[in-house]
């Protein structure tokens, strides 16, 4: 009962493969960079548009950054 | 067919009455599903043409744009914020109308003046800010009231310090 589905992610490498800062992605995306931070240690789960709008800015296929 | 074939007219008999019917229904069908298609088709190829027309950029161009003014995740912490402040000065007023009730402890006007007023904004912010149809009423409606209830307390206490009471 307890076996929740979290969504993990691998947002921290897929950015610094890229050379990214967290500042940088906060700035393409348009979001603060608490909310990347937030994302990449797993303290907010975004929603489907901006998990897509982070796929899309890092030209990564969905299941590419996101998993269970 | 039947005259020909008289050794076998037993399957036959029952295949020709079957075949017609199978065939039929097809054919009564086919016009219908291939005329509904072609009209909902083409709005659903346009609405995806206009998807693929969105490139990197013009998407990245309008997150940014949309998330202008605090993004979701600071949303939702406001809207929780905004919650948690409304649970508080209700629950205060609750608790200062209850030992008012049951102590009969006089409270001063100024205290029920700002409770009131606190009250009062927290129920025009929610109304504000709400966007489901029912609770933005009960907000709208709880707001006109609390408001007008607060605008009236706060004529009769400055009434009431000009010596004027009514």
């Amino acid at each position: 009962m307890d076996d929740k589905l979290i969504l993990h992610n691998r947002l921290k490498e897929v950015r610094a493969e890229k050379g990214l800062s967290q500042g940088d992605l906060a700035g393409m995306v348009g979001v603060s960079r608490n909310t990347i931070s937030s994302v990449e240690t797993g303290k907010y789960c975004p929603t489907a548009k901006l998990a897509l709008i982070l796929c899309i800015a890092l030209n990564k296929k969905f299941e590419e950054i996101f998993y269970f | 067919m039947q005259e020909n074939d008289p050794l076998t007219a037993k399957p036959q008999e029952s295949e020709p009455i079957q075949e017609p019917i199978e065939e039929a229904l097809p054919q009564v069908a086919q016009p219908a599903q291939e005329t509904e298609p072609v009209q909902e088709v083409k709005p659903a190829q346009e609405t995806e043409q206009e998807r693929e027309a969105l490139s990197r950029e013009e998407v990245l161009l309008r997150a940014r744009a949309e998330n202008a003014h605090g993004d979701e995740r600071q949303r939702s912490q406001m809207q929780w914020g905004n919650y948690a402040g409304f649970i508080a000065t209700e629950f205060a007023c609750i608790v200062i109308m209850f030992v008012y009730i049951f102590t009969g402890r006089e409270f001063s006007p100024e205290l029920f003046c700002i409770l009131f007023t606190g009250i009062s904004a927290q129920n025009i912010v929610q109304a504000c800010i709400n966007k489901g149809k029912k609770t933005k009423t009960v907000f709208i409606v709880c707001a006109a009231l609390i408001t007008a209830c607060t605008l009236m307390y706060w004529v009769f206490w400055i009434l009431g310090l000009c010596g004027i009471r009514p």
